[in-house]
C-alpha cells in the first residue's frame, strides 16, 4: 500500500520579503509545484507548518487572505531557532510548507454581524488575514472595530496598511502600546484592555475575535463579558507548541482538545472550562 | 470474520469465547512459530539483559523459556523458573509493540542544512509483514489505541507502513502480574476483539482461538484438534481465576467527567511533590504516542537528519513556547498525563488511553500507581 507522507514539507519559493519592523518580516510564498499551487487553498485563521532543514518546523498563521493569487503570506516574528534562520533568507530562496491545518475563523457565521477584532503583538497576523478577507466583500459584514496593541511603537506591525484599513466603510481601528520609549506616538498608551475605556463597544449583534498572548486574552475576555458578550459570541485563537499539525505529536493538547486540529480558533464557550487552568 | 483494522467509527466486533477454538498440544508450539516465520517477520518475548524483552525472533528457540519475572511497585526482577511444563512463566517486560509500530527514534527525512528539500530515506528491503507473537491482551488493546491515534484523517506514513498487514497472536493471561489492572480497564485477561490468533495456556496444551482469516491461514497448517467443552471449561476457569486474582483496581465509573472537574484538586499538588518527572512511565507506556522532531546535523555527511523520537510530557520543554509555558509546574504535568490517559483520551478516541498493563508502576522509581491516584482523586473530589 502506498501511504502518503503528510509530514513531507513541500518546496515553496520566497517571492517577496517585507520588513514589518526590526524583528518581524512578512514572507510572500508560492509552491514550486504548479499542481500544488493550484489545489492549495486556505481560510483566515488557519496555519502552515513551516520547515527549514536543520531548524525543524514551526506552526505559523497565514497572514494573507485567500484570493485569486496563488501566493500566500506568513508574518514571522524572530524569536526562536527557526525564525532566526528565516531572517537570513532572501527572495528566491526555498522554504518547506505543510498545510493548511486547523479550524479557521468562522467566516460564514461572521456575515451580517458587527465584529470586534482584538489583537496583541504578532497576534495581528491571523486577524489581518480575516480583515483582508472581509474587506474583499465588505458589504457582507457589519461594523468592523479593530483593537490592536503592541509593547512599544517599535513593535507595531502592518503600519503601512492601517490607512487602507481605515478607509474601508464603517471600519474603526484603535491602536495602543504598553509604553513609549521616546518614540512619537499619537494613539493610546496602555495595555490592550484599556482601549475598551476609550472606544465604546456594543455586544448587540456582535461577535468578538481575539488573538494574542494568553494573559492579554484573559483581561480582554473580562472586558468583553462586562460589555455583555456571551462566551458563545467570542472566538479566540490559541497558541501551543506543535510538531505535526495533525493531532499526532501530542504537544498542542489543551485539555481534551488538540489545538492543531480542534483549534487554533475556538468558540470560547467550548474551552471556557479549560482556559487558564494550565491544562 | 472480524475487520482487522477497524475505523474509529466502527464498533469492534466481539468474538465469543470458544467461537473458533482448537487445541494445540504444547509440542506444536515450535510449529506455530515456524508457520509464522514462513510468511512474517516475528516479534516475540525473548530474554534480554535481566528482563523479558520484545524482539525479533528467528527460530522457536529464541522464545524466552525458563525464567520467571517478579514485579512489584518500582521493582522488576527476572529469576530462573522451575520447569513444571509451563511455557509462559512471565508477563510483560517494559517493551511493548509500540517499539516496532512507533519506534523511539528514527530518521524521517534527510536534507541539506538551510534548505527546504526533505528527502525520505529509501524504503528497507524486507517488506514482509510483522507478526506479534504472544503479546498480552493489554498490548493488543494498546495497538488498537495507537491505530486510533495514527490512522486519523492524516494517516501517519511511518506507523501505517509498520502496522499494515501485521498479525496479532495474543497470549491470554492465566496468571497475572502484581501490578496489572486490566480487568478494571476492560482489556483482559482474555482478548475478545482484534486478534488474529489467541492462545490460552492450559495443562499440557494451548487453547487456540481464531479471530480472522489471516489467523486461520496460519492455524490450518498446524496439527490441532477441535476444542471440547472440557478444554473450554478449563480455559474459562483459568481466565476467571486470573481475573479474580487481580487485586489492583481502578474505578472507571464516570471517571472521564470526574477527572475533568478536578483540575483544581489539591491532590495534584501532592502528586507534583511525589512525582520526580523522569518520564519512565511515558517511555514504557504502550500507548504514549507523543513525539518530538529534532533536526540533527551529521558531521560526516554534512546533511541534516530530521529525527522523530518519543517525547515526554513531564519535561518542561514539552509545552514551552516563546515567552510562556502552559504547564510550567510538575503538578500540572503529572495531572496532564493522568487526565489524558484516563479522561481526555475517551473524548478524543472513545477509549481509555490506559490499558491496565501496570508498566508505569513497575518502572516508576517512586512507585506511583495511576490506579491509586485516580481512586484517590475520586474519593477527594472538590
Amino acid at each position: 500500500m502506498n501511504w502518503r507522507n503528510y509530514l513531507q514539507p513541500l518546496d515553496c519559493r520566497i517571492e517577496a520579503v517585507r520588513n514589518e519592523n526590526a524583528d518581524t518580516l512578512t514572507f510572500t510564498l508560492s509552491f514550486k509545484n504548479q499542481r500544488t499551487r493550484k489545489v492549495y487553498s486556505y481560510l483566515p485563521g488557519q496555519f502552515n507548518m513551516v520547515s527549514l532543514m536543520g531548524f525543524e518546523e514551526a506552526p505559523l498563521s497565514l497572514s494573507s487572505a485567500p484570493g485569486p493569487e496563488t501566493s500566500f503570506q506568513h508574518t514571522v516574528k524572530v524569536v526562536g531557532r527557526l525564525t532566526h534562520a528565516l531572517r537570513g533568507l532572501q527572495v528566491g530562496d526555498s522554504l518547506g510548507i505543510r498545510g493548511p491545518f486547523g479550524v479557521p475563523w468562522p467566516v460564514d457565521e461572521l456575515m451580517g454581524k458587527n465584529l470586534l477584532a482584538v489583537a496583541g503583538g504578532i497576534g495581528l497576523a491571523p486577524i489581518r488575514s480575516l480583515l483582508l478577507h472581509i474587506f474583499r466583500q465588505r458589504d457582507k459584514y457589519g461594523k468592523v472595530t479593530v483593537f490592536y496593541g503592541a509593547k512599544t511603537p517599535r513593535e507595531v506591525i502592518y503600519t503601512d496598511e492601517f490607512s487602507d484599513w481605515k478607509l474601508q466603510p464603517d471600519t474603526e481601528l484603535a491602536l495602543t502600546v504598553d509604553r513609549v520609549d521616546g518614540q512619537s506616538w499619537e494613539h493610546n498608551i496602555g495595555v490592550v484592555p484599556t482601549l475598551f475605556e476609550k472606544v465604546p463597544v456594543s455586544a448587540h449583534n456582535s461577535l468578538a475575535l481575539v488573538c494574542g498572548p494568553e494573559v492579554m486574552m484573559k483581561f480582554v475576555l473580562i472586558e468583553l463579558f462586562k460589555r455583555g458578550f456571551p462566551p458563545e459570541s467570542i472566538f479566540v485563537s490559541m497558541e501551543r507548541r506543535m510538531r505535526c499539525g495533525m493531532a499526532q505529536c501530542g504537544h498542542c493538547m489543551f485539555g481534551p482538545k488538540f489545538v492543531c486540529r480542534d483549534g487554533p480558533v475556538f468558540r470560547f464557550s467550548d474551552i471556557q472550562h479549560l482556559f487558564g487552568k494550565g491544562v | 470474520m472480524l475487520p482487522l483494522r477497524p475505523e474509529p467509527s466502527e464498533k469492534n466486533r466481539r468474538i465469543p469465547f470458544g467461537a473458533h477454538a482448537a487445541v494445540l498440544p504444547k509440542s506444536q508450539l515450535p510449529h506455530l512459530l515456524n508457520a509464522l516465520l514462513e510468511d512474517y517477520r516475528v516479534v516475540g518475548p525473548r530474554v534480554g539483559a535481566g528482563e523479558i524483552v520484545l524482539d525479533w525472533i528467528g527460530s522457536p528457540d529464541d522464545l524466552a523459556r525458563g525464567y520467571r519475572d517478579v514485579q512489584t511497585p518500582g521493582i522488576y526482577r527476572l529469576e530462573k523458573a522451575e520447569d513444571d511444563g509451563t511455557v509462559f512463566t512471565y508477563v510483560n517486560g517494559h517493551e511493548s509493540p509500540k517499539k516496532f509500530l512507533h519506534p523511539g527514534r528514527f530518521v524521517e527525512f534527510v536534507g541539506k542544512p538551510f534548505q527546504a528539500e526533505a528527502r525520505p530515506l529509501p524504503i528497507e528491503e524486507d517488506r514482509r509483514k510483522t507478526a506479534f507473537f504472544a503479546i498480552r491482551p493489554c498490548d493488543r488493546q494498546a495497538i488498537h489505541v495507537l491505530d486510533l491515534v495514527f490512522k486519523n484523517a492524516y494517516p501517519d506514513y511511518y506507523y501505517c507502513r509498520q502496522r499494515e498487514g501485521s498479525l496479532l497472536v495474543v497470549l491470554n493471561c492465566t496468571a497475572t502480574g502484581n501490578n496489572c489492572f486490566c480487568v478494571s480497564m476492560g482489556t483482559g485477561p482474555r482478548a475478545d476483539t482484534l486478534f488474529d490468533l489467541a492462545l490460552t495456556e492450559l495443562d499440557g496444551r494451548f487453547l487456540l482461538e481464531v479471530g480472522s482469516p489471516e489467523g486461520e491461514a496460519v492455524a490450518r497448517r498446524l496439527d490441532t484438534r477441535p476444542a471440547t467443552s472440557e478444554d473450554l471449561t478449563e480455559a474459562a476457569q483459568d481466565l476467571a481465576g486470573a481475573a479474580a486474582s487481580m487485586r489492583r483496581k481502578l474505578n472507571t465509573i464516570n471517571l472521564v467527567q470526574i477527572l475533568q472537574g478536578q483540575f483544581d484538586n489539591p491532590y495534584w499538588d501532592v502528586m507534583g511533590e511525589w512525582c520526580v518527572g523522569c518520564g519512565n512511565c511515558t517511555a514504557v507506556c504502550p500507548t504514549c504516542f507523543c513525539y518530538e522532531i529534532d533536526d540533527t546535523l551529521d558531521l560526516a555527511t554534512g546533511l541534516v537528519e530530521r529525527i522523530r523520537r518519543w517525547d515526554v510530557c513531564f519535561t518542561w520543554q514539552f509545552t514551552e513556547m516563546h515567552g510562556c509555558n502552559t504547564r510550567s509546574e510538575l503538578r500540572q504535568r503529572y495531572r496532564h498525563w493522568c487526565e489524558h490517559k484516563l479522561s481526555y483520551w475517551v473524548n478524543q478516541y472513545g477509549v481509555f488511553g490506559c490499558v491496565g498493563c501496570g508498566r508505569c508502576l513497575t518502572w516508576c522509581p517512586v512507585k506511583i500507581d495511576i490506579s491509586a491516584v485516580a481512586n484517590t482523586v475520586r474519593r477527594n473530589q472538590l
